[in-house]
């Protein structure tokens, strides 16, 4: 049992977790095929800590980060904000959501308005007070965006004007502008060469260090969980088959699907593919 | 502002699009220069050159009160464009409202617009278009408001339809996790995203309710003499329409050319602005 101490050290509870899916089914119009994405998952994250999510395309990953953000409806469970349920989505539980987490999208093209200019959709984050006066979020905005490589010269642009890579790292600095205490990244680094991979490794570490930052991180790249992660909790069919201290779970694996995946060095492969998508400047 | 130049760059390379901009661009500025272009007055009557057929100084001939005809086109297209867009931009911006207040809304509030839109989708529109003006003392204002508020309905569907393809979209799921105003949202993210479709659709119904201001007027319940619109006109000439022709001939072909005009322009949006391709 949890503690009373303990209770406020704990950010995120997520208890018997289920989520499942309806689909039209082609043979059988009155029988709506269910998919089950995420079936009885347990976790907690404590303030502070970082937790890596790794697992196969399909596993239910982004289904479960969707659920935390309350896009998706769980079938069963509950999920505890701060000690306080989440998960059924009343306004006062949404609101607490909006408050204290700010999510990454896996896709960045999708993630950001067509129709709005970098520097807005940034400003967008910024609390209304500083909104109003014009060469403060203006200021704000570009040190944001600077965090994350990118400089007063995408300000002016419209999405469609980067690549993949550079909105990524402005819905990075969107959601880092909210000063969220928790930051869930999906895929964040996918479409980033290694040197802005090691650039958002470091802001991400350095935020963490100053503002006791919490992570919850989906990759299918154990390497970097290694670098980034506190612990991991590694996702097969929906299920987590095992969470685990990184040190332990790469020293004595102890699932045999964690095996086949530190044997099969995913880390390394992904690292060399993704590096191809965008060339350092 | 930058996005309509490159949008009219790219219309411009496009052939039928530019005959449409071409022909809606003369027809639109003889209208608003109408004074400048022509010596006659457009209301002025002077029997005893009545019916003239084309001339030199008359290039289309006089009608039926020996006025010049030319002349009567070029105001009469002041009145016929003016109602066209007067008309689809009250249309556009009921059907607009609607549209976004029932797609993102949901629920019972988007049950009750969708079913409205329904019962008035179901009358025979040129019939309920027609009682209401006749039951009214017809007047340009008049006309405007019944064929705008008549029209309204396929944007609202429209709107709706888009609305709830983008609700879903991440950025607007960002949006949302930024707990950015529901106000906001619809405003800043979800309306600037479909005005695509409303232009291409906006433009379309300009052609078609200049199409029906004509009818009306052709009928005598539109614009009443001596103002004329190209109804009027095209009516006027049904009085001698052999051997006074031109008057009716020109007046028609003044309302053809225009709406082609428009529809060439209306259909090279259509697939400039395909709003699903419009990210790259
Ligand atoms: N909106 C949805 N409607 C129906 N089924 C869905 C939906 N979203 C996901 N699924 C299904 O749920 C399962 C889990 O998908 P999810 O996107 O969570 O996987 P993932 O682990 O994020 O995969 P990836 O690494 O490819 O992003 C898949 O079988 C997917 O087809
Ligand atoms: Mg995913």
């Amino acid at each position: 049992m949890v503690t009373g101490q303990n209770r406020t050290k704990t950010l995120l509870e997520v208890n018997n977790l289920s989520v499942s899916y309806q689909r039209q089914n082609e043979f059988n119009f009155l029988k709506p095929r269910i998919i089950e994405a995420v079936r009885d998952v347990n976790l907690t994250v404590r303030k502070g800590e970082t937790v890596g999510i790794v697992g196969q395309s399909g596993s239910g990953k982004t289904s479960f980060l969707m659920t935390i953000l309350g896009f998706v409806k769980p079938t069963a469970g509950e999920i505890l904000l701060q000690g306080e349920t989440v998960s059924s989505p009343t306004r006062q539980a949404l609101g607490l959501i909006r408050k204290h987490i700010q999510p990454v999208f896996q896709d960045p093209d999708g993630s950001l308005n067509p129709h709005k200019r970098i520097e807005l959709a940034i400003a967008d984050a910024l609390p209304a007070r500083i909104r109003r006066n014009k060469s403060i979020c203006h200021e704000q905005v570009l040190q944001h965006l600077q965090l994350t490589g990118l400089g007063p010269e995408h300000l002016n642009h419209f999405p469609h004007q980067l690549s993949g890579g550079q909105k990524q790292r402005v819905c990075i600095a969107r959601a880092l502008a909210r000063e969220p205490g928790l930051l869930l990244l999906d895929e964040p680094f996918s479409a980033q060469d290694l040197l802005v991979q090691f650039l958002l490794i470091e802001l991400l570490a350095e935020l963490k260090k100053r503002l006791r930052m919490t992570y919850l991180i989906i990759a299918h790249d154990l390497r970097m969980m290694r670098v980034l992660a506190d612990r991991i909790a590694v996702m097969k069919n929906g299920k987590f088959v095992e969470i685990n201290t990184v040190e332990k779970l790469f020293r004595e694996p102890q699932h045999a699907y964690t095996k086949e995946l530190l044997a099969s060095g995913s880390g390394l492969k992904t690292n060399f593919h993704n590096s191809a998508d965008e060339q350092p400047k | 502002m930058k996005d309509w130049y490159y949008l009219l760059k790219k219309l411009w390379r496009d052939k039928s699009a530019r005959i449409g901009m071409l022909i809606i661009a003369v027809v639109a500025v003889s209208a608003l220069a109408a004074p400048l272009l022509t010596p006659y007055e457009p209301n002025t009557q002077d029997l005893s050159i009545a019916a003239q057929a084309p001339s030199f100084s008359h290039p289309l001939g006089t009608d039926l009160y020996g006025r010049d005809l030319l002349t009567r086109l070029i105001y009469g297209a002041r009145v016929s464009l003016g109602i066209g867009l007067c008309a689809t931009l009250l249309a556009v911006l009921i059907g607009t409202t609607v549209g976004l207040i029932s797609g993102y809304a949901g629920g019972w509030v988007d049950n009750i617009l969708m079913r409205i839109v329904d019962v008035l989708l179901g009358f025979p529109r040129l019939f309920v278009i027609l009682l209401a003006v006749g039951l009214s003392t017809p007047s340009v204002k008049i006309i405007i408001l019944i064929l705008g508020a008549l029209s309204w309905m396929e944007i609202a569907r429209i709107v709706r339809g888009e609305v709830i393809v983008i609700r879903e979209m991440l950025y607007v799921k960002s949006a949302v996790a930024l707990g950015i105003s529901k106000r906001k949202i619809l405003l800043e993210y979800i309306l600037p995203n479909t005005t695509d479709v409303i232009t291409v659709y906006a433009t379309l119904l300009i052609g078609t309710t200049i199409i029906v201001e004509a009818s009306l007027s052709f009928l005598g319940l539109g614009v009443q003499p001596p103002d004329a619109s190209w109804g009027t006109i095209i009516n006027q000439g049904r009085i001698d329409p052999i051997n006074a022709w031109w008057i009716s001939t020109f007046a028609g072909l003044a309302i053809v050319i225009t709406v082609i005009g428009i529809n060439l322009l209306g259909d090279s949006l259509r697939s400039l602005l395909n709003p699903r391709a419009d990210q790259n």
